[in-house]
């Protein structure tokens, strides 16, 4: 997960500037929006018979998981900041030997709009 | 045609019993560090003035890797939240920087062998896994032009 499309700060952690302290920002009146990265895939197993004997392979379907902060977060007043929050990843995947495969790899978060007292637009 | 059928039921309850699945997730915090992290490539200072790539120069390169184990099939995972604070501290630290911009949090690769292990990962003990990567770039205001 990125933000390097955005023109805001995405920020993670308790710092919100540069050379300022820790602090534990108010929640925010704005509606927290949902960012996720990932991808996911099902497939089966196959095997082919060759000339040169079976070769196993696989065929299946992949998908990209959830919304970047890049594509949902585009739009953010430029005066403002943006802050991840409940940041959790997770990898997963099942097998059925021989036949079926499955996996998932996620990475989601929290993102609340911040009110920047004097925020300057670039 | 029995025969045939019942060897064919016989080995998909074999596979079917061999299924399996295993993983990990891990919440992850930098509630400690000492530097704003940006995902993107800017910033604010105190005064909510905003930098980036032309008023900030590049000190430096964020890399920080931590594997987290789960089990019973990733609803166990050990620990449940990984904080990232004092790798980023010490590697912002060591090259003089003042925060992190282009922070990337990415899943590495590595685990796809043990979670996908084949009729092992049909046991509720065997460990799953999800490598936690961050990278960045470690930057300082640029100095005010003569």
């Amino acid at each position: 997960m990125s933000a390097a499309q955005l023109r805001v700060p995405v920020l993670l952690g308790p710092v919100p500037c540069l050379g300022c302290a820790a602090v534990s920002r108010a929640p925010s009146a704005a509606p927290v929006s949902h960012v996720a990265s990932g991808d996911a895939a099902l497939g089966i197993f196959l095997f082919l018979v060759t000339p040169v004997g079976i070769v196993p392979t696989s065929a299946g379907e992949r998908e990209s998981l959830g919304i970047s902060p890049d594509r949902l977060l585009y739009w953010t007043r430029c005066g403002n900041d943006l802050q991840l929050s409940n940041l959790r990843l997770r990898a997963w995947q099942a097998t059925v030997p021989i036949f079926y495969f499955q996996y998932e790899v996620a990475i989601e978060a929290d993102a609340a709009e911040m009110a920047v007292t004097g925020g300057s637009c670039p | 045609m029995t025969v045939t059928a019942t060897r064919l039921a016989a080995g998909l309850v074999c596979a079917l019993a061999a299924a399996g699945c295993a993983g990990a997730r891990v919440n992850v915090t930098a509630d400690r560090a000492r530097y704003p992290l940006s995902l993107s490539p800017a910033v604010r200072d105190g005064s909510g003035r905003l930098y980036d790539a032309r008023t900030l120069v590049k000190v430096g390169w964020l890399d920080v890797h931590k594997m987290t184990t789960g089990f019973v099939y990733s609803a166990l995972t050990v620990p449940p939240t990984r904080d990232f604070s004092d790798e980023i501290n010490a590697q912002v630290t060591a090259v003089g920087g003042e925060a992190v911009i282009d922070l990337t949090i990415s899943i590495g690769g590595g685990c796809g062998w043990l979670n996908g292990f084949p009729i092992l990962n049909a046991l509720p003990v065997w460990p799953g896994c999800v490598p936690v990567r961050l990278t960045g770039d470690i930057v300082r205001r640029s100095p005010p032009a003569p």
